[in-house]
């Protein structure tokens, strides 16, 4: 029986089916296409029903009270919120799955958050960024990210999950989500993006991680620089 | 020297695609080691303890039986040697020394360990390798029973 005291504790546990976007009884919601596919699960992927926990370094602490946000780079307008400021921003609800690179996917997720698009809007995206360089909380971790899958409409920083706080563990106060990527490069514990012109590896892709990480490319999916 | 190290380290077959900063990541989580000529670093039978990376110069893996020294193998840089001892959690298979002045990354087991529970692209590759570096002892191990079969026969 702990075996089932286990799956009713966790919060997170899919117990029914994964929805069809349409079936998600919410209003004015994105939704991620591959969510539309017939076969939502990218090659070489597994559906998991719980929500995995995988970090670097494990969940950074952090003071709520001096947490910060900040745009930089090739902006016109570089930006720095509280975050009191932030979820004064205006919010979008997302319906999207989740890929990780470590083989499972997590189907049928809402996000609410910033819209990222929104977010280059305010600063003033300079033409010449090409890339945005996430920064995280938890010890200098970055990755990169193209600006073209940045600035899709279903990429956002978001602060709920499903309807409740994203917890620690998987990234709150606030997390990038950028759904039709490898899930590492929605980066957990944001701290802010940088716009570069130039591509840059951030911490996974400096040991071979793909530059950009598409699930769905042919094969088995852009996961390594390696293989 | 560590700088000279990590790009040293991108050019291995092994952490292809690794920058130099993922490199130094390596670096960073063990000790660089510089060994003369004949210097021992592994011996059969020991406790597994550390995996060791080759960064420059020649290392060979030997046993001795009945007061013979014979060689297995000789490994040279972007080698990684001792992990499937620690890995699987049994004593040295064999002996290793250096076979003319070499420098090598040691890893000690928890270290090597955390590196490969981190990194899934990481652990995929040693698995790889590891898997590797058996299948090829198993190939020449079929080559000595075919050759002493003709030599019986």
């Amino acid at each position: 029986m702990s075996f089932l005291n286990g799956l009713i504790k966790d919060p997170k546990y899919q117990t029914t089916e994964p929805r069809k976007p349409e079936q998600v009884p919410e209003s004015d919601l994105i939704v991620s296409p591959d969510t539309q596919r017939e076969n939502r699960i990218p090659p070489g992927q597994s559906r998991t029903k719980r929500w995995p926990v995988l970090d670097a370094h494990g969940a950074p602490e952090i003071d709520l009270a001096t947490w910060k946000f900040e745009v930089e780079g090739l902006v016109e307008k570089p930006l720095k919120f509280s975050l009191d400021e932030f979820l004064q921003l205006p919010a979008v609800k997302v319906y999207a799955d989740f890929h990780c690179v470590t083989r499972w996917s997590r189907l049928d997720n809402v996000w609410t958050g910033v819209s990222a698009r929104e977010i280059a809007k305010v600063a003033g995206v300079k033409p010449e960024a090409k890339f945005v360089l996430a920064l995280a909380y938890d010890y200098g971790w970055t990755t990169n990210v193209p600006i073209e899958y940045f600035l899709k409409e279903d990429s956002l920083f978001a602060f709920m999950h499903d309807g409740a706080p994203i917890p620690p563990e998987h990234g709150g106060p606030v997390r990038l989500i950028i759904p039709q990527l490898y899930a590492w490069k929605s980066a957990k514990w944001i701290r802010g993006v940088r716009f570069l012109e130039h591509d840059e590896a951030g911490y996974w892709e400096e040991g071979g991680y793909h530059m950009r990480g598409d699930p769905w490319a042919a094969g088995d999916g852009e996961r390594f620089r390696w293989s | 020297m560590n700088e000279q190290y990590a790009e040293l380290i991108t050019t291995f077959p092994l952490f292809k695609g690794f920058t130099a900063n993922g490199a130094k990541r390596l670096l960073a989580a063990g000790q660089v080691k510089e060994q003369s000529t004949a210097d021992v670093l592994l011996k059969e039978g020991d406790k597994a303890d550390f995996v060791l990376l080759v960064l420059t110069g020649a290392l060979e893996v030997f046993v001795e039986r009945e007061s013979q020294h014979l060689v297995l193998t000789e490994a040279g840089p972007g080698t990684i040697l001792g992990e499937l001892a620690v890995l699987c959690g049994i004593p040295r298979s064999a002996s290793v020394k250096a076979k003319e002045k070499a420098v090598v990354l040691e890893w000690s087991d928890e270290a090597f360990r955390t590196l490969l529970l981190r990194d899934p692209s990481l652990s995929q590759r040693i698995f790889r390798e590891a898997l590797r570096t058996l299948i090829d002892k198993e190939r020449s191990l079929i080559d000595s029973l075919i050759k002493a079969e003709g030599a019986s026969t």
